[in-house]
C-alpha cells in the first residue's frame, strides 16, 4: 500500500517535472506560430545571468500609456494594454485597460511605476539571449542602432491574446545574428 | 572521535583485557561499537565527495547550455534541456529499484536531479527570451524540485529548496507583492525534518537542517512582515531571537558542542546584534513615520501576520524563559529578557523624547550581557566565554566612542566612572582575595 502510494507520488513528480518545461515551450510555440507579429522600436539602455547565459537588454522609447481617468494603477499590477501600429509600422501602447478587450489585439503586462498621469509599463520581453561570443559584440550594435540620433533597432515580438514572445532582434532591417555575419568588425571594440 | 583516538583506543584493548580491567565481552562490544564508528567516517567521506560530485556536474552542465549554442534549432535545445534532468529521473527510478539508500547516492543525485530541473526551464527561458523574473523562475524550479527531498529522502535538496524559496519571497515583495505564501511552502520541508531529526537530533543531518530553518526563519521574516505599523520589528525580532535561543536550549539542551546547537547560536547572535544596533537612534526615530509599504505594495490582510506575531513570539518566549529558568537555568536569562526589553523600548519610544530612554535601555542591557558573560566564564573558568564577553563589552565601548551622536563630556564621564567602577571591583577582590590566603 505504502509502496503503492510512493510509486504514485513519484510518477507524478517526474511528469510533473517534464510537463511544466514542455507546457513553457508548447505555449511559446504555439504564439510564434499563431501570434500576430508587432515591432518595438527599441531605446538605450555588461549584462549577464549565471543561469541563462548572455543576453543584450533591452530598453523601450514608448512603454508608457495614460491612465485612463477614474481609476488608480499601482506599481506590480497586471494589466492589459491595446496595441495599434504608427506610420512606420512600430507598435505603440494605445489604451490601458483593467479587463482583456475582446478583439483587439492586447499585451497583458505589469506595471513597472506609475509617474503622475503616465503609467509605465514594464514590457515582458527585456531580454534578448544570445551565444557568449556574439552577445558582447551583439551588445555594441544595438547600443549604437539606438541612440537617439541613430535609432535602427527594433524587436519583432508575436502575440497571441496577450502573451508574447520575443522572436528576434533587428538591426538595419536584418536579424541580428545576419547582421553580426555580414559586419563582422561591428560593435567590437 | 577523531580515527586516530579510535586506533589509540582499539589498540589498548588488549591490554585493558589482560590486566583484567574489562572482560572478554566488553572488548568485543567496545571493538564493535567503536569498528563502526571508524566505518561510518568513511560514510561520511563518500557522502561529501557524491555530494560534490552531483552539485559540479549539475552546475557544470547548467554552465555549458548557458553557453547559447545559437546554431542549433529549437528542436535540438528542446531535447538538450530536457536530457539531463530525465537522465537523472532514470537514475533515481534505477536508486529506488536497485534499493541503493546510501546518503552518498541519495545526496548527491538528489543535488544533481534538483539543479537539472533548474537546467531544464533555465534552458526553455533561454530559448523563448523570457523576461528577467528571477522570483518566478526560482518558485518554479522549488516546487518542481521540492518531491525529490521526498522521494530521495534528501537533505540537500531540501537546504536547496528553503534558499529558493527565501530568494523568491525576497523578489515578490521588493517588487510589490506580498510573500505571505512562503510560509506554507517551507511548512512543506517539515515532515522531511522530523523525520531526519527521530532518533538523534545532533547527527549532521538534522544540524543541518536546523541550521538551515533557522537561517531561513529568520531571513523570511523580515522579508514577509507587511510593516505596516512601523517599528513593529523590534517586538518581533527580539521575540524570535529569544525563542530561537530559549527553544533551543529546552529541547536539543545537551547538544555537545556549538556546531550541533543552530538554534542556541543563531537566537544568541541575533539578538547580541539586534541589541547592539537599537543602541543607536535610528531604529527609534524611524518608528511613527517610516512607512515602508502604501499602494498597490499595501497589502492589509498581511500585517494581521505582524500583529499576530507581535502578540505570540514574546508570549512564547516568556513560556520557555520561566521554563528553562524552572529548570535552573538561569543564564537564559541575558537572552530570555530581549522581548521584554524590546516592548518596554517600544512603549519609551513611543512618549516624547522617549527615543534617549530606550538607548539607555540598550546601552545597558548590551553592557549587562557582555559582564554576564565574563562572570560566567571566569567562574566555569571557560576562556571561550571570557572571551565572548571581552569581544561584547569591547564592541560596545568603541562604537560608543566613536558614537556622533552623544556629547564629548558625557561620553567621557560615563567612560572614566565605569573604568574606576572596575578599578574599585579589582581593588575589593584582590583584597579578598590577599585576605583569604
Amino acid at each position: 500500500m505504502k509502496t503503492h502510494l510512493l510509486l504514485g507520488l513519484f510518477g507524478l513528480a517526474l511528469v510533473a517535472q517534464l510537463a511544466v518545461p514542455a507546457a513553457m515551450i508548447l505555449k511559446r510555440e504555439r504564439v510564434l506560430a499563431h501570434g500576430q507579429a508587432f515591432k518595438f522600436r527599441t531605446a538605450p539602455v555588461d549584462p549577464y545571468d549565471a543561469f541563462r547565459g548572455r543576453y543584450v537588454a533591452l530598453g523601450f522609447d514608448g512603454n508608457s500609456v495614460a491612465a485612463p481617468p477614474g481609476h488608480e494603477f499601482a506599481r506590480g499590477q497586471t494589466v492589459h494594454v491595446r496595441l495599434e501600429e504608427d506610420a512606420e509600422g512600430f507598435a505603440k501602447l494605445a489604451e490601458l485597460r483593467r479587463d482583456r478587450p475582446d478583439a483587439a489585439p492586447y499585451l497583458t503586462t505589469k506595471i513597472q511605476y506609475v509617474g503622475g498621469n503616465q503609467v509605465h509599463l514594464r514590457l515582458p520581453f527585456d531580454r534578448f539571449y544570445m551565444d557568449e561570443n556574439e552577445a558582447p559584440a551583439a551588445e555594441g550594435i544595438y547600443r549604437q542602432n539606438s541612440v537617439r540620433s541613430n535609432r535602427n533597432a527594433y524587436v519583432q515580438v508575436r502575440i497571441d491574446k496577450g502573451f508574447a514572445v520575443l522572436e528576434d532582434l533587428y538591426v538595419d532591417g536584418q536579424p541580428i545574428r545576419t547582421y553580426l555575419a555580414d559586419h563582422p568588425q561591428a560593435g567590437r571594440r | 572521535m577523531s580515527p586516530k583516538y579510535v586506533r589509540w583506543f582499539l589498540g589498548e584493548l588488549p591490554s585493558l583485557l589482560e590486566s583484567g580491567v574489562i572482560d572478554g565481552a566488553t572488548a568485543e562490544r567496545l571493538r564493535r561499537h567503536y569498528g563502526t564508528a571508524a566505518g561510518k567516517s568513511r560514510n561520511w567521506a563518500l557522502t561529501v565527495f557524491g555530494i560534490l560530485g552531483g552539485t559540479l556536474v549539475g552546475l557544470g552542465l547548467i554552465l555549458l547550455l548557458a553557453h547559447n549554442w545559437a546554431d542549433l534549432s529549437r528542436a535540438a535545445r528542446t531535447a538538450l534541456a530536457f536530457a539531463p534532468l530525465v537522465a537523472a529521473q532514470l537514475l533515481a527510478l534505477w536508486v529506488f529499484r536497485a534499493g541503493r539508500e546510501s546518503a552518498a547516492w541519495r545526496e548527491g543525485l538528489g543535488l544533481f536531479w534538483t539543479l537539472a530541473v533548474g537546467a531544464a526551464i533555465a534552458l526553455v527561458a533561454q530559448t523563448y527570451h523570457i523576461p528577467s523574473d528571477a522570483g518566478r523562475f526560482a518558485l518554479t524550479w522549488m516546487l518542481l524540485a521540492l518531491p525529490i527531498v521526498y522521494l530521495l529522502n534528501a537533505t540537500g535538496p531540501a537546504l536547496v529548496y528553503l534558499a529558493g524559496l527565501a530568494f523568491w519571497a525576497g523578489d515578490v515583495q521588493s517588487n510589490g507583492g506580498q510573500a505571505l505564501p512562503f510560509w506554507p511552502l517551507a511548512a512543506l520541508i517539515l515532515p522531511h525534518v522530523v523525520s531526519a531529526a527521530r532518533g538523534n537530533p545532533y547527527a549532521a543531518r538534522p544540524a543541518l537542517l536546523f541550521w538551515g530553518l533557522a537561517v531561513a526563519l529568520s531571513v523570511a521574516l523580515g522579508i514577509t512582515l507587511e510593516k505596516i505599523l512601523p517599528g513593529l520589528w523590534i517586538i518581533v525580532y527580539g521575540a524570535l531571537f529569544a525563542v530561537l535561543y530559549l527553544a533551543g536550549e529546552f529541547w536539543f539542551g545537551e547538544a555537545p558542542s556549538v556546531w550541533q546547537k543552530p538554534f542556541q547560536t543563531f537566537g544568541a547572535v541575533g539578538g547580541v546584534a539586534l541589541a547592539f544596533l537599537l543602541t543607536y537612534d535610528w531604529p527609534w526615530q524611524e518608528i511613527g513615520w517610516h512607512y515602508l509599504r502604501h499602494g498597490a505594495a499595501y497589502h492589509g490582510f498581511a500585517a494581521t501576520l505582524d500583529y499576530a506575531l507581535a502578540a505570540l513570539l514574546p508570549v512564547a518566549a516568556i513560556v520557555l524563559l520561566v521554563g528553562s529558568v524552572r529548570r535552573g537555568k538561569s543564564h537564559a536569562l541575558f537572552i530570555g529578557a530581549l522581548p521584554i526589553l524590546a516592548v518596554l523600548g517600544y512603549a519609551l519610544a513611543a512618549q516624547p523624547r522617549g527615543e534617549n530612554a530606550a538607548i539607555a535601555l540598550f546601552n545597558l542591557y548590551v553592557f549587562v550581557v557582555g559582564l554576564g558573560l565574563l562572570v560566567r566564564g571566569f567562574r566555569a573558568r571557560r576562556s571561550g566565554t571570557v572571551n565572548l564577553g571581552l569581544v561584547v563589552v569591547f564592541a560596545l565601548i568603541l562604537l560608543r566612542f566613536f558614537d556622533e551622536d552623544l556629547g564629548f563630556v558625557f561620553r567621557g564621564v560615563v567612560f572614566v566612572l565605569l573604568g574606576l567602577a572596575f578599578l574599585v571591583v579589582n581593588l575589593v577582590l584582590a583584597r579578598k582575595k590577599g585576605a583569604a590566603q
